[in-house]
């Protein structure tokens, strides 16, 4: 795979199979679903693509930095000079919001337009090419709060003229519909992916549906995730055709 | 013998990537089957995996000499050791799942093997396909072979499948028979038909 091809990978082999690649600069993605699916381990993946293209990339969580650290670096696809020499930055979205004293009990609006303008200053410091928000749901309380719904629409642009790929994770139920989060307007994502856990007894998998793949809907194939220290894994999701 | 059998393909349909679906039972199943391990694994020294849903390990290890074999030569995906509750050979070799567990589980199984083994596996071999019509529709095992063999020939694995029933015993038997290169009957004895 060529230099550019490479740029416009997700990270995930598989994934990248199924979608044919072809990630825009500025596209931004939707993963959802319930907690412990995968989704956290795939957007590693996402960024270590980037890392490994000697970009900059931006991870911010809820969880605490050196816990996400030792997590990314318990894969074997991670290399150690990433998280050492800067390539990939992990911000903790509390740290982030209590640098300008936000928080939702006491908090402004305007506040709220404040973390936006840190946000973007930010990833325009890092100069990150990929920006991961991983959950997303911290963030969107503060929006429901102030009914800010153009937040995300804003974030979007400004991070398109930035040529930023984000992907943002969202912790829901088993649909995005249950949720019904005016500040997430499903038509600003390119790619909408949603995580499920799948009970077969004994085994539960947890499996993804592409939703939405650069705009438009997509075929809705379902795959089983596998997630190891060697890394994630894809295969179809084997569904009988007739009842056994 | 199978292994004349397939020796005696004409050169370019044993091209890497070749699916070759052995009818056998009883004892002609027996010797074919250890006969292609020993062939593939110990006499061509090539590395392989065996998706064993017959035996367990401990009985596989006596069907087929596993010690005598190259280490790492053969990576066995075991789906009967855990339902039987035998006793479990210690081993990297050895890739423990219970059945009836999903078909995706064997497809994840099979991809980390191929991702460990840098794309050094050349044959993977079913040792039944009877036994996995027991636990799964055929809806399940058209839906699996049909990615299973698209991925082998994606990585140019030689696939040779047993079946312990005759061939028009099922309808995923024909559809298969169908779609790969070469079918064989084998009768009690060894001979082709």
């Amino acid at each position: 795979m060529d230099e550019v091809n490479r740029d416009s990978c997700f990270g995930v082999e598989q994934l990248d199979n199924i979608t044919l690649g072809r990630l825009l600069p500025g596209t931004m993605g939707l993963f959802y679903g319930p907690a412990g699916c995968g989704k956290s381990s795939m957007l590693y993946h996402f960024l270590f693509q980037g890392a490994s293209l000697t970009n900059d990339v931006c991870l911010i969580s809820n969880e605490p930095p050196g816990r996400l650290s030792s997590h990314i670096s318990s894969f074997k696809t991670h290399q150690p000079n990433w998280l050492k020499d800067g390539y990939i930055s992990i911000f903790n979205i509390q740290d982030l919001m209590g640098l300008i004293g936000l928080d939702l009990e006491s908090s402004g609006p305007d506040d709220v337009d404040l973390f936006f303008s840190l946000l973007v200053q930010i990833i325009k410091h890092l100069d990150a090419k990929r920006l991961v928000i991983d959950p997303v749901n911290p963030i969107l309380d503060l929006l429901e709060k102030w009914n800010k719904l153009f937040f995300m629409q804003k974030l979007k642009g400004k991070l398109m003229e930035m040529g930023v790929s984000t992907f943002i994770a969202l912790d829901t139920g088993s649909s995005l519909e249950e949720m019904k989060v005016p500040t997430m307007q499903h038509q600003i994502f390119d790619i909408i992916v949603g995580f499920r856990k799948e009970r077969e007894p004994p085994v539960i998998m947890n499996t993804l549906t592409i939703e939405r793949w650069k705009g438009s809907p997509h075929a809705r194939n379902t795959y089983v995730i596998d997630i190891s220290k060697e890394g994630v894994f894809l295969v179809p999701r084997i569904k009988p055709l007739e009842v056994k | 013998m199978l292994i004349e059998e397939v020796m005696s393909i004409p050169k370019p349909a044993l091209r890497p990537g070749a699916q070759v679906l052995a009818y056998a039972s009883g004892e002609a199943y027996i010797k074919e089957f250890a006969e292609i391990i020993e062939h593939l694994a110990k006499r061509q020294g090539r590395r392989g995996i065996l998706i064993s849903t017959q035996w367990s390990a401990n009985a596989l290890t006596r069907r087929i000499s596993l010690s005598k074999m190259p280490r790492m030569g053969l990576k066995v995906i075991d789906t009967i050791s855990l339902s039987l509750g035998s006793r479990i050979s210690s081993g990297d070799d050895f890739v423990f799942l219970s059945t009836p567990v999903s078909l995706e589980s064997i497809l994840i199984e099979i991809e980390r093997i191929l991702r460990s083994q840098n794309n050094e596996c050349s044959f993977l071999v079913l040792d039944s396909f009877t036994s996995l019509k027991r636990y799964y529709t055929q809806g399940q095992l058209s839906e699996f072979f049909h990615f299973l063999l698209n991925r082998m020939l994606e990585e140019q694995l030689l696939v040779v499948m047993f079946d312990q029933e005759a061939p028009e015993g099922s309808r995923v038997s024909m559809e298969l028979s169908s779609t790969i290169d070469h079918t064989f009957l084998i009768s009690p004895g060894g001979g082709k038909k």
